[in-house]
């Protein structure tokens, strides 16, 4: 990862995965569309990270091992929105069960080369966009 | 490499036996349950695996997850977000050493991993109530656990 990046760097990041998340699924390529729209909300969860804590580079591996993941619920955690997304279910809030669709995708589904179940493909590009899980990761 | 004073708390694990008794209760049946932890992270997640997750799609299963933890509620301090469903058909669950349960290679106790690597996925800890080879029962699993939630929120 360069020295460098920025958050509007994550937030661009983020919206061209979406893009490419739409264009797969537009092919039928659900393994790809899942791919891309997780990777969708890791740039906007990071996002998020930069601009509430207002770094202007992304932490050390070293400083702050733990925001050098793909796991979603661990960044999650890092943002501070947990507290937010259970209000969100306390208030019938469906972004509450839009992040559940999201949050257990991982990384790995790029390198399994078996058919992939249309249904998760779907469900997570609904939750994304449709949902607007990703508007309300990076503005909330 | 985790820390060794890192083990599950009788509280969590017995949080887990309840979990896993009654998402059974609910005809949810997963192939696989158990407590999960990332020493970087420093966090718990359970796990529960389940085909539905592909075959129906994770809306359709954390619907009626959601209308089952209305009617029996999860374990204080639990919510659903600590919770991770995964699909039988990843690597990891496919080639999980189902043997080391009954070996006792690799493992602290019956139930417990600590450091190992399955599938080229790092795991520092976990302590597993359940993990099943997939059998061809699909179809009736789905159909139980959507009659059975059907059930409770009708009751």
């Amino acid at each position: 990862m360069p020295d460098d990046i920025s958050a509007e760097h994550w937030r661009a990041k983020a919206n061209e995965e979406v893009i490419a998340a739409q264009a797969m699924a537009r092919a039928g390529l659900w393994a790809q569309s899942f791919y891309h729209a997780g990777f969708a909300v890791e740039c906007a969860l990071k996002f998020r990270i930069m601009r509430s804590e207002g770094l202007n580079r992304w932490p050390d591996k070293e400083d702050r091992r733990h925001l050098w993941t793909h796991n979603l619920q661990h960044l999650l955690e890092a943002t501070g929105l947990q507290s937010h997304l259970l209000a969100a279910h306390e208030s019938g809030d469906p972004i509450y069960r839009h992040w559940l669709v999201a949050k257990d995708w991982k990384i790995e589904i790029r390198y399994d080369p078996r058919p992939f179940p249309p249904a998760r493909g779907r469900d997570m590009l609904g939750a994304i966009v449709d949902g607007g899980l990703i508007k309300w990761l990076m503005t909330r | 490499m985790v820390d060794d004073a890192v083990i599950l708390t009788p509280e969590r694990r017995d949080a887990g036996k309840q979990i896993l008794d009654l998402t059974d209760h609910a005809g949810f049946g997963a192939t696989g349950a158990a407590w999960v932890f990332d020493a970087t992270a420093e966090h718990w997640h359970y796990l529960l695996v389940s085909p539905m997750i592909d075959s129906k799609g994770p809306r359709w299963v954390y619907d009626r997850l959601l209308m089952v933890f209305s009617k029996t509620p999860l374990p204080t301090g639990i919510t659903p977000l600590d919770i991770v469903i995964a699909s039988p058909r990843e690597a990891f669950f496919r080639n999980f050493p189902l043997h080391a349960l009954r070996t006792n290679i690799g493992i602290l106790t019956a139930m417990d991993l600590r450091d190992v690597v399955i599938s080229g996925v790092r795991i520092d800890y976990m302590s597993v109530y359940r993990m099943e080879r997939l059998g061809r029962d699909t179809g009736d699993r789905t159909r139980r656990f959507d009659a059975r939630v059907s059930a409770m929120m009708a009751a």
